[in-house]
């Protein structure tokens, strides 16, 4: 994309579980473990908080990618909150495609307290993704007069 | 038709002389050839401003949520569409079965005015029903066609014609249930890549004016304050942009994901011609492709496919 310059980086907007995938990013952290600084962290109780307005809020307020990360199925805080994320997400990732919204630019993962590695392997990922994407144009806009 | 009329307005009558329902809802004529909007009978003494004709497309079951607040029983006449209309109200826990009395009417599918328009004019336009078919009168001449050349594309698509759950249903006959590819166009949609598809939706939702008319009538956005209504905290606001368009509708579909009952209202209501129905078919498509064949609005007490969950749902998330 001629239009981008060259030292673009995406903003990548991500909601990690308080018990698992926020952990596993501090962990990443404690690690030392380096990846790219695209994403900005939103701490939600459990994955199952993240409502679906929250991420088409994201994208249009200017995310370039969002990431929902929880505990593995089976393993949440709240025993079954998670199933329910995932069945919600991936309808809505569909419904999302189906708009027209390239499919790299929306994620689900499971990233548990131990996983530092493989949460500072998904930011790498996406950021690589998202990158050859380009800035999100989709959904972009809305009001911000009261802000 | 006429047989239908007299008996509707019979039975109701019957009905609330009994005391098994205190008011009615239905059909009546209203001031153009297109139009039957639904009416409220109070009195047994007014049960002839019912009518059935091609035209009673009105999806009733939306008005049982704010009659519930009232004493007594309110009596309905439902289609096949409004039956699971009622169902999803049921279910819900907005509407009291208890409070209802349903009577099931066969639908044999309605009319869409602009099928008919295209035929043969607007303005004085009579419809008449012959053994096998209807003759249309209008402006441009008269044509015979069949009904199925005029039907709404909703009707068309009908799964269930046939009304479930009632407490009676009135004698007659309803169309057949279509058995063919409900998604057909869907899967057209889905054949793009992401920038046409994109490119098509943007066209289509840049003419919403966002007037609410397809939550309004819908039976599954039955909330009692609506996050679009709502100023604090502003999910939403109501300028009419793109972007803001684009929000309102996946937002409505994610809410009513596994609870429409495809009675197809959105898109009859929706006064700029948006096809909704194909992003409700997508949804509907996809929990019954993940979650298992799932219909909703045939039981009142059904499961709702996004609350609850199975272990072993697809996981393509890793
Ligand atoms: S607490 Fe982590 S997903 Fe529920």
């Amino acid at each position: 994309m001629s239009s981008v310059n060259a030292d673009w980086k995406p903003l990548i907007v991500g909601f990690c579980c308080n018990w698992c995938s926020y952990a596993g990013a501090d962990l990443a952290g404690i690690g030392r473990m380096s990846y790219p600084a695209t994403i900005r962290i939103i701490r939600v109780p459990c994955s199952g908080r993240v409502n679906p307005h929250f991420v088409i809020r994201a994208f249009q307020k200017g995310a370039d990618g969002v990431l929902v990360a929880g505990c593995h199925p089976g393993d949440c805080h709240y025993s079954t909150g998670n199933f329910y994320t995932r069945r919600r997400y991936l309808l809505m990732q569909r419904l999302l495609e189906y708009m027209g919204i390239e499919p790299a630019r929306f994620q689900v993962r499971w990233i548990s307290a131990a996983e530092g590695a493989k949460f500072a392997q998904v930011v790498t990922q996406m950021t690589e993704e998202i990158q050859a994407l380009g800035p999100n144009k989709k959904l972009r806009g809305g009001c911000t007069c009261n802000e | 038709m006429q047989r239908m009329t007299d008996n509707m307005r019979k039975r109701a009558g019957e009905l609330m002389a009994e005391g098994k329902a205190d008011r009615f809802l239905g059909w009546e004529k209203g001031s153009f050839w297109w139009q039957s909007p639904p009416v409220e009978i109070k009195e047994a003494s007014e049960a002839d401003r019912l009518i059935w004709d091609l035209f009673c497309t009105a999806n009733l079951a939306k008005y049982l949520q704010q009659m519930q607040s009232l004493e007594g029983k309110t009596g309905v006449f439902v289609k096949g569409c409004d039956a699971r209309g009622v169902n999803r109200l049921v279910r819900d826990g907005v509407v009291d079965r208890d409070k209802v009395y349903l009577v099931g009417v066969p639908c044999p599918g309605m009319i869409d005015p602009d099928k008919v328009r295209k035929l043969v004019g607007d303005g004085d336009v009579t419809i008449t029903q012959l053994e096998d078919g209807l003759s249309l009168k209008g402006p441009l001449g008269e044509r015979k066609v069949t009904l199925d050349e005029v039907a709404l594309d909703k009707c068309l698509l009908c799964r269930h014609p046939e009304p479930v759950g009632c407490d009676e249903v009135l004698e007659g006959t309803a169309r057949a249930p279509f058995t063919g590819d409900p998604y057909a166009e869907v899967r057209e949609l889905e054949e793009l890549d992401s920038d046409e598809r994109y490119d098509y939706w943007a066209e289509e939702l840049s003419r919403c004016i966002r007037c609410y008319a397809c939550r309004n009538v819908c039976p599954a956005c039955n909330c009692i304050k609506c996050v679009f209504d709502m100023d604090r905290p502003n999910w939403l606001d109501g300028a009419t942009n793109l972007s803001n368009n684009q929000v309102y509708q996946l937002i409505r579909f994610m809410h009513v994901a596994g609870r429409c009952i495809d009675c197809g209202e959105c898109e009859r209501a929706c006064p700029m011609g948006i096809p909704l129905r194909k992003l409700a078919a997508k949804v509907d498509k996809d929990v019954s492709e993940l979650f298992g064949p799932f219909e909703a609005g045939l039981d009142p007490e059904e499961k709702l496919p996004l609350g609850t969950f199975d272990p072993n749902d697809p996981d393509s998330f890793e």
